[in-house]
């Protein structure tokens, strides 16, 4: 029996249980691939718990299972940039700039964002999106990543601490380890930031176990300064990871906020200085192209999991 | 073992998630013991939490039951006492609720902190004499007329109390007054039903408009300002809020059907015109998708109306899905044969399979499976109807004019006893061309408890049916499937699809003390299907002359 471990993205998420219900029935939807029907047994990597006091209520209606999404006068906590001193500052800075949240928005507007049909010549912005919803994005991809690879102290809940690295590769491991048990081949399919998790343990954690396929979505892992912190075990021409049996597949939006910055990874983490990675672009809708939902209904997308599945 | 209430609740709540039927009579049974026999009275949280979940998953005999135990032991809350008149309403029993609830409604009534329990019962009794007045309302007479007005009194009693925050209740008001002015029938004090009715929905929809805009909008909220578009006729933002209010988790085959008869008993609506047109066919969609519902469609529940492409259009494509699903469920549908015997009663059910999806050689066109208790030649297996005693009908392609009244049997092409696969194949004198092929499916979904199945036959050899309730898989070990569907005799020789309406299955027995595969010990309420590729395989062995 075949079996997916799932790894969520960036900011807050509905209850685990839940958030696995609401992958499956968008990867389900439209005649889609039903995995309970298909005898596919599936897990959740969940660390939201991680960042977050708790989850998100649901929301089904806009069907986005991620909570950037919300009023513009919610704003991200930065206060955590405050302490940051030598590297980690200066990476901070850097992946900061390049987010370029801390850019005004055109005629002071914060409700801007270009028309579809209209962005794509625009050059200062390509980015469809209300100018407050991107900062508010960029800001939880920032603090997110930064925890995550600087392996930071935070504390969710009163009386709960983590190390954030080590407490979701322990969480990672222990799903993988789960599902690598089952018969029939073992797929992990990872959105955001999740595919940054998912590679660094692949890649970097000699505990972890092989898979027989990795499937990341609306990946940042194109971005130079997550790329530098995967060093020294990443390179260029050796970024394939030696734990995943066959195929890896990127499955992008070039319009998709996180992944946007370069979409294309296959050139960046290349097999003995081969292309391994295949890069698809699934065409998703819309204004919020980083949507998992959205994504899990691409016919590109399912394609390449129910190959992967060996169906 | 010291009885604990939460560890007792947690158990039920585990039970009724897994509609284990038998556990939650085990665990109902144990609490009335409780209750009647605890030297200290009943908490009232517990009671609430408790009479909640039976509620909400329609455990309406356990409701009713468990509810009066607690009433008994002195529990006399008015939150209590009003589950214990809805476990009435819904068991339909209206006789007994209606003097329970005015006897609630008089107690409440201005009560200090009392003013949403005045409203739940209000709500409560209107729906009470709503359903009295679907009832007998068919034949105009004073009891109907009697029983519409008080329905009204009683809707509104509530709304008019708060408006912003019964809109329920308002809706409903609105929607008895134009059904008043659509009947002729006399509401006292109001000259004109239809426009106070127009003009309370146009005052519902504009508050779950702000409610919506405001992110404030609950999944009722949805469905009431659907309800307020019928009542305004704004059929295009009608489907809008029924988008919304499917798309809801939450929204339950309990609150989809109950939305549903509101459609059609109280609006009349049908799938021929709008707005009907564009909400029948999706809520009766939903609602086959949903787990727990009990609901058994016959044939003539899935009429379609408007063209697929018209309701594409209006429902966009993710709503249009379900629409889709449905479209699949009847194409399914029009394979199923009544199987009879000569006299013209119903003794089982077949269905068509295409003939290569079973074995390479069978050459091209259908043929029909059934169970060899149903029909055999073989000599040692008894009470089954010899092949030539068989008459075979497609109700769903007869009643489209695509296949004659009845076929006969021509030849049995494999069969296989009922200790086996009990399973027959045979051709027909002629199988009818117009049934759509479909897949047979390699793999088997997920025995989790969670993965649903469909059944679709003739049980006691009746009209054509969908068996989607409480239709789990529960277990499978080659040959054998374990479900929870409710079939019920004559629904041997049914097929069994999974969750995509892919075939999975020939369903061939049930018991309520079915033995549990993988060699466990007991037994457990289950029915019992024979997995397709299992027949498939042996009929690979057992014909080699056909390889």
């Amino acid at each position: 029996m075949a079996h997916i471990t799932f790894i969520h993205g960036i900011a807050n998420k509905p209850a685990s249980d839940v958030l696995l219900r609401l992958w499956r029935q968008a990867l389900a939807r439209d005649e889609g691939l039903d995995l309970g029907a298909e005898g596919v047994t599936s897990s959740m990597v969940y660390w939201a718990d991680v960042m977050y006091a708790e989850p998100k209520p649901e929301m089904a209606e806009h069907e986005s299972n991620d909570s950037v999404i919300e009023r513009k006068d919610d704003d991200v906590d930065m206060s955590w940039q405050e302490g940051l001193s030598g590297d980690d500052k200066d990476w901070s800075v850097g992946l900061e700039a390049k987010l370029g949240f801390d850019k005004e928005p055109p005629e002071g507007d914060e409700d801007f964002a270009p028309p579809v049909s209209e962005f794509e010549s625009t050059e200062f912005e390509r980015i469809p999106l209300p100018w407050w919803l991107k900062r508010r994005l960029m800001k939880v991809l920032l603090r997110d990543v930064h925890h995550y690879l600087f392996n930071t102290e935070n504390s969710p809940r009163e009386g709960v601490n983590y190390r954030v690295q080590d407490e979701i590769r322990k969480r990672f491991l222990s799903a993988v380890e789960e599902g690598a048990a089952q018969e029939g081949p073992h797929i992990v399919v990872s959105h955001s930031m999740g595919t940054v998790i998912a590679y660094d343990c692949l890649k970097r954690v000699p505990a972890c176990p092989r898979v027989d396929g990795l499937m990341t979505i609306g990946s940042p892992l194109g971005l130079d300064e997550i790329q530098d912190k995967m060093r020294p075990e990443w390179s260029r021409d050796d970024g394939f990871p030696a734990k995943i049996e066959f195929e890896w597949t990127n499955v992008y939006d070039r319009l998709d906020p996180v992944a946007g910055f370069d979409p294309k990874i296959a050139n960046d983490y290349q097999k003995n200085d081969q292309i391994r990675v295949e890069d698809i672009n699934e065409q998703n809708w819309g204004t919020w192209r980083h949507n998992i939902s959205n994504y899990l209904r691409g016919e590109l997308l399912r394609a390449a999991l129910i190959r992967q599945l060996g169906f | 073992m010291k009885w604990d209430n939460r560890r007792f609740h947690e158990r039920l709540k585990g039970a009724l998630s897994r509609f284990d039927h038998n556990e939650v009579d085990l665990l109902c049974d144990s609490l009335v013991e409780h209750l009647n026999t605890s030297a200290s009275g009943p908490d009232q949280g517990f009671a609430e939490h408790v009479l909640g979940d039976l509620r909400r998953k329609r455990y309406f005999g356990h409701l009713r039951r468990v509810a009066d135990a607690f009433i008994q032991n002195g529990l006399t809350a008015p939150k209590v006492r009003k589950l214990y008149a809805q476990s009435l309403l819904d068991q339909g029993e209206l006789s007994a609720a209606i003097p329970y609830l005015n006897a609630l409604v008089a107690d409440v009534t201005g009560a200090a902190d009392q003013e949403a329990e005045f409203a739940e019962a209000q709500g409560l009794l209107g729906r009470a004499y709503k359903q009295v007045y679907i009832h007998v309302g068919a034949n105009p007479s004073e009891q109907a007329s009697e029983a519409l007005n008080l329905a009204i009194n009683s809707y509104s009693a509530a709304y008019e109390d708060n408006t912003e925050k019964y809109s329920w209740q308002g809706i409903n008001t609105a929607a008895l007054l134009l059904r008043a002015e659509a009947d002729h029938v006399d509401i006292e004090g109001i000259d004109h039903p239809g426009r106070r009715g127009r003009e309370i929905a146009q005052e519902v929809l504009d508050h779950m408009s702000r409610l919506w805009e405001n992110w404030e909008a609950s999944m009722w909220d949805s469905g009431t300002a659907m309800e307020a578009c019928v009542a305004l006729g704004e059929h295009d933002e009608a489907a809008e809020w029924i988008h919304r209010y499917v798309s809801e988790p939450k929204a339950d085959a309990f609150e989809i059907g109950s939305t549903l008869r509101q459609m059609e008993e109280v609006w009349q609506l049908d799938v021929d015109t709008e707005p009907g047109a564009s909400i029948l066919p999706v809520l009766r969609a939903e609602l086959l998708q949903r787990q727990g519902g009990e609901f058994t469609a016959e044939a003539k529940d899935l009429k379609l109306g408007k063209s697929p492409a018209h309701l594409e259009k209006v429902l966009g494509s993710v709503r249009y899905h379900s629409y889709k699903f449905m479209l699949r469920s009847i194409e399914r549908a029009r394979a199923v044969a009544r199987i009879e015997e000569g006299t013209g009663q119903g003794f089982g059910t077949g269905f068509l399979v295409r003939a290569k999806d079973l074995h390479d050689n069978l050459g091209d066109g259908y043929v029909l499976i059934t169970n060899a208790h149903v029909v055999s030649d073989d000599p040692n297996v008894k009470d089954a109807l010899a092949p030539e005693d068989a008459v075979v009908t497609f109700q769903l392609l007869q009643e489209e004019g695509q296949a004659k009244e009845e076929y006969g049997v021509s030849e049995i092409v494999w069969t296989s006893p009922p200790w086996k696969l009990d399973t027959t194949i045979l051709r027909l004198d002629g199988a009818p061309d117009s049934v759509k092929p479909y897949p047979v499916h390699p793999r088997l979904p997920v025995p989790d408890g969670e993965q649903r199945v469909y059944v679709i036959g003739h049980p006691r050899g009746e009209t054509l049916s969908f068996s989607i309730q409480d239709n789990k898989l529960l277990d499978h070990d080659a040959p054998f499937l374990h479900y929870r569907a409710p079939t019920e005799g004559g629904s041997s020789g049914s097929p069994v699809f999974n969750a995509q309406w892919r075939l999975i299955g020939l369903h061939h027995a049930g018991s309520l003390k079915t033995q549990r595969l993988h060699d466990k010990k007991g037994t457990y309420e289950a029915n019992e299907g024979i997995w397709i590729q299992s027949v498939i395989k042996k009929m690979e062995n057992e014909l080699p002359s056909l390889r």
